[in-house]
């Protein structure tokens, strides 16, 4: 069945910074818990967090998304991304 | 087959350790020191006549027909008031005992109707029974005196004393003219149920049964049965039995409404249901229920019900009617043809927390192993996954730590979030038993619920915090404890981790954590923090019982951990009448969330990303199994939107009106390309489906149910599925059709897989559940009969880990356009989604969602009680009705979401709880304002009621 609406390029872009603005705001939301937590744990803690829960494919968006420009993540987010295992499998 | 009779031993059987042996008609009988003389004579099966008694009730000596002769007592004692003695030589049948209780009879049956055989407790009938016990062969009296039989007397004047049956009630009868002032139905109401809503006016001659001053329907009585159940005649009897007559058999299975598991007795005339009583063995329950399970059964044979396979091309198609078989086949088609254009990840499923464990079971397996991907998610995600991800870190396990029989042993019972009487009644009941006993009650609560005062019970204190503060408030009650020395030191010192407590009470010292300082997030003053904090601290046994009031929130599971922490730091975890225990919402959550319905976690809770575990599951199902987490629910919108996303199989669920933003759900759900919902009505979630699947009720089926006390119960069959199958059934011939075999041949089968699977269900299986009634797991070789309590001389995970709980205030803030704070939640009457109560007689109590708002509030908007109202948030807005109540706080305004055209999570927006997506349905900011009309989305909603819902060649009508 192929009558679902086949969302239009602007809907979609329009799409990928809603979904990229809500990535950053779980995985600080995550940060706000840990924070409580010294920097050596809190970070690893994060990561850990986001590997256990967060699906193959939300942990690449989000790497993709804030690799490379991650200036408005959570600061402990931000230096837990490099913890942030890419998808194993596939 | 044939009826399932509890024995009735007349007064309720004591606990004691010390022992008495008496002597009964010449036998020698041992009980526990307390046991009445009835109860010990039953005991060895020795019926003594009796009326007002009954072992569900405290004895009561009103009926004099079980008078008993004592070897030197003066007179004739009433057995049931009498306690065994040691030595005692009691004699229950002798000529002078017969003669007095044919008198007493007699003088019974001398103000009775004689309409025996047309009489609705005919073959059900005590007081029928007790006059052929006692031999009664005449009333000398006769029956023109003055009595309350007949309408008339015999000059053909009205009589006084006579009154008029009150059927308002939907499901039971109150025929006053059968009444003997048993005082049984005033007791049950007083004693099971706790309501007071009954009463016995008048004196003598004039005594008569009285839900007040008012008829049945207008009283406080909340129809929970206790009353009917308790009647020995026909003075209160269920409709049901009235039109039907008595049922000639019964099995016992277990209601398919809240998570408190109730057993019930389906008592039967052929595959036709005629009552469901509420079973004495059953450990959940003890022979109690409420408006829901014992009433509201009818959904099952509902006119709506649809039986037949039906799919579409486009959701404004309308639906045909097809074969099993072309059903299934197409649905799997699709999804094959979905998964090779869009990639493995495209599909996912929803396991129903209404369905059997060994149905979840299977869905999770058909989403494992068939879809090969781990997008499976449950309704829990949207309930208690904070209680999951908050008990497993602190304690070692996801669930609650007693039996609910624990709590009458409680001390201070602490209430977070928890509306017992209106979403567990019958754990209410027993809650507020404990109360009547003594234990003292702590409310946190931002509504004055019906726990905070009601007849007989009343909290010492109510913590009435805003929406969105409990952390803050927790934090405050656990500062107070740390900072005025009421830890258990040596418990915290022998339990947990030492280290991790040191940082946190040096965390929660902090002043900033001070009731003082808190006060101005939660509004709840610092003195009556203080006072709480004490009282809970220094209960020799202190329980917290929570609901979704803690757990929906942006910081569910941090209340979870907060609460856990309280309870260590007090020693109050790992013994019988403490603990931590979410009172779950729906009948199987627990059991969902048990069978591995959550995209990171096999059976038994653990993850996919565990070699060893995953291992094992992939020799016993012979396929390799991803090792990343999959979806959530959330998560599977969002990428449908995204278009990433892009086929669901949804199994007994309605995310259309459960789940939070409907808009969003809706938007999601409109661009998947092929929606399965598998239901027993045409549901909200069904406008957006291609194929729908009827599903099979509670009392088609075999299986289980696992309560939130982790205990597991057998459903059993009563009647064939009205669709032909069941819903284990159905997967496997849908994991067939995708090319992946599974082959049970009963849910026994199932059930045996799972056992072999996880450790924690390892000795589980029917005939254990036939042999002992129920177990709670973790059953296993170390725990053979199952665990009623957790954690009892160490935690689950070893020491317990105490975790640090900063307040982090949600996003979600009032402000100039949204001044209010919109809290949702649920009422006795109706249950979720009200799909199944909607089709019963309890629309009586409750038949449209209203808006609660604080007289200050409603003053400032010009609103009355009874007004159309729009309620707006930044997600959306609808109107209903408004009810005026002091039971809110200003700024504060509380809906159910019961009513799919009401819309109340058109209201509720996307912020989550951070570790587990948790919907924060609790915290909405929002205005109010009078209006004339409905909203936009409403309208269009109304519309679509029909549009999206019509079947070839049948008329709208057939939809909800």
């Amino acid at each position: 069945m192929s009558e679902a609406v086949l969302p239009t390029n602007e809907v979609q872009a329009a799409h990928k910074a809603e979904q990229r603005e809500k990535l950053a705001r779980m995985a600080g939301q995550i940060a706000d818990f840990f924070k409580s937590y010294p920097d050596a744990q809190a970070v690893p803690a994060i990561a850990d967090h986001i590997n256990q829960f967060w699906s193959r494919r939300m942990r690449e968006d989000f790497l993709a998304a804030f690799n490379g420009d991650s200036q408005e993540l959570h600061p402990l987010v931000r230096r837990a991304l490099a913890l942030i295992r890419p998808a194993r499998g596939g | 087959m044939s009826l399932i009779k509890e024995i009735d031993f007349g007064t309720p059987i004591r606990v004691s350790e010390k022992q008495v042996t008496l002597t009964i008609d010449g036998q020698s009988v041992t009980v526990p020191a307390g046991t009445s003389v009835m109860a010990a004579a039953m005991s060895v099966g020795t019926k003594i006549p009796k009326l007002c008694a009954t072992d569900m009730l405290e004895p009561f000596g009103s009926c004099r027909l079980c008078l008993v002769e004592i070897e030197g007592r003066r007179g004739t004692p009433s057995s049931c008031t009498t306690p065994a003695e040691e030595g005692m030589v009691v004699r229950t049948q002798t000529e002078q005992l017969s003669t007095l209780r044919k008198g007493v009879m007699e003088l019974y049956i001398s103000d009775h109707p004689l309409d025996c055989l047309t009489c609705s407790a005919n073959g059900d009938c005590e007081l029928q029974d007790m006059a052929g016990a006692v031999g009664l062969r005449e009333v000398r009296y006769g029956y023109e005196g003055e009595n309350h039989v007949f309408a008339k007397t015999a000059d053909g004047l009205a009589n006084e004393n006579w009154l008029a049956k009150d059927t308002s009630n939907p499901y039971f009868t109150y025929d006053p003219t059968k009444c003997i002032v048993c005082n049984r139905c005033v007791r049950a109401c007083e004693e099971v149920q706790g309501t007071f809503a009954l009463t016995i006016t008048g004196r003598g001659f004039d005594s008569r049964v009285a839900p007040g001053p008012t008829d049945f329907l207008g009283s406080e009585c909340v129809s929970c049965g206790a009353c009917v159940q308790a009647c020995p005649t026909a003075t209160l009897m269920e409709n049901s039995v009235i039109q039907m007559g008595q049922p000639e058999h019964s099995k016992v299975t277990t209601c398919a409404y809240c998570g408190v598991g109730c057993s019930f007795k389906a008592e039967m005339q052929g595959d036709k249901v005629v009552r469901m009583v509420p079973y004495k063995d059953g450990k959940a329950n003890e022979g109690h229920s409420c408006v829901k399970g014992r009433f509201a059964w009818g959904y099952a044979t509902h006119k709506d019900r649809i039986t037949k396979p039906m799919t579409r091309e486009k959701i404004t198609d309308p639906w045909r009617e097809v074969s099993w078989e072309e059903a299934i086949n197409h649905a799997a088609s699709e999804f094959k043809r979905i998964q090779s254009r869009y990639g493995r990840e495209s599909l996912g499923a929803i396991t129903s927390s209404r369905c059997t464990n060994e149905e979840v079971f299977l869905m999770q397996k058909l989403v494992r192993a068939g879809f090969r991907n781990n997008n499976v998610d449950t309704c829990a995600r949207v309930c208690h996954s904070p209680t999951g991800y908050g008990l497993k870190t602190t304690l070692g396990t996801s669930a609650g730590t007693q039996d609910f029989k624990s709590v009458a042993k409680a001390d201070v019972i602490l209430v977070i979030g928890a509306n017992p009487t209106d979403g567990h009644p019958v754990f209410a009941s027993r809650m507020k038993k404990r109360l009547r006993q003594g234990a003292k009650l702590i409310v946190a609560d931002p509504r004055r619920i019906d726990m905070v005062k009601s007849p007989h019970i009343k909290a010492e204190h109510h913590l009435q915090l805003l929406p969105g503060t409990n952390v803050a408030l927790i934090n405050a009650i656990a500062h107070v404890v740390v900072t005025e020395g009421l830890v258990a030191e040596d418990y915290v010192r022998e339990r947990c981790d030492l280290a991790d407590f040191e940082i946190w009470a040096r965390f929660i010292a902090q002043a900033h954590n001070s009731p003082e300082a808190s006060e101005e997030f939660t509004g709840v003053p610092a003195a009556d923090v203080r006072a709480a904090a004490r009282l809970y601290a220094t209960a020799d046994n202190g329980a917290i019982f929570y609901g979704l009031g803690v757990t929906e929130h942006s910081q569910g599971s941090t209340m979870v951990m907060g609460m856990a922490n309280l309870a260590m730091a007090t020693g109050n975890i790992g013994r019988d009448g403490v603990g931590i225990n979410p009172l779950r919402g729906q009948n199987n959550v627990q059991g969902a969330c048990d069978m591995g319905s959550f995209p990171h976690e096999f059976t038994g809770y653990r993850h996919v990303s565990d070699d060893a575990t995953r291992q094992i599951f992939e020799m016993m199902w012979g396929v390799p199994l991803d090792v990343e987490p999959g979806l959530r629910i959330p998560n599977m919108l969002d990428e449908a939107v995204g278009g990433s996303f892009k086929a669901l199989y949804v199994q007994g669920e309605d995310i259309a009106q459960s789940d939070p933003n409907t808009q969003h759900v809706t938007a999601g759900l409109s661009a998947m390309e092929c929606v399965v919902v598998q239901d027993l009505f045409l549901n909200e979630t069904a406008k957006y489906a291609h194929v729908f699947l009827p599903g099979s009720s509670f009392l088609e089926k075999d299986g289980t149910f696992t309560n939130a006390e982790r205990r597991i119960n057998r459903v059993r069959q009563v009647m064939a599925p009205l669709s032909g199958k069941a819903e284990w059934q159905v997967t496997i011939d849908f994991a067939r059709a995708l090319g992946y075999e599974m082959a049970y041949a009963h849910p026994s089968e199932i059930m045996d897989e799972i056992a072999r699977l996880t450790p924690s269900f390892a000795g589980v299986s029917y005939d254990k559940l036939d042999k002992l009634g129920s177990v709670q797991w973790p059953c296993n070789d170390k725990a053979p009969t199952g665990t009623p309590v957790m954690h009892v001389d160490r935690f689950v995970r070893g020491k317990g880990k105490f975790m640090i709980t900063e307040y982090v205030p949600t996003e979600e803030r009032t402000g100039a356009r949204f001044p209010l704070i919109l809290t949702t939640g649920r009422i006795l009457s109706q249950y979720n989604v009200g799909a199944q109560t909607r089709r019963t007689a309890n629309s009586a109590w409750h038949d449209e969602d209203v808006l609660e708002i604080h007289p200050f509030d409603a003053e400032n908007r010009g609103i009355k009680s009874g007004d159309l109202v729009a309620l707006a948030s930044r997600s959306g807005d609808i109107s209903l009705r408004a009810e005026v109540s002091e039971r809110m706080q200003p700024g504060v305004v509380y809906t159910t979401f019961h009513h799919a055209e009401t819309g109340a999570n058109v209201i509720t927006t996307d912020f989550s709880d951070w570790a587990t997506n948790c919907p924060e349905y609790k915290v909405t900011a929002v205005e109010v304002r009078r209006t004339n009309y409905y909203s936009q989305w409403q309208e269009r909603n109304r519309e679509e009621d029909i549009s999206l819902r019509r079947i070839t060649g049948r008329l709208p009508d057939a939809a909800e």
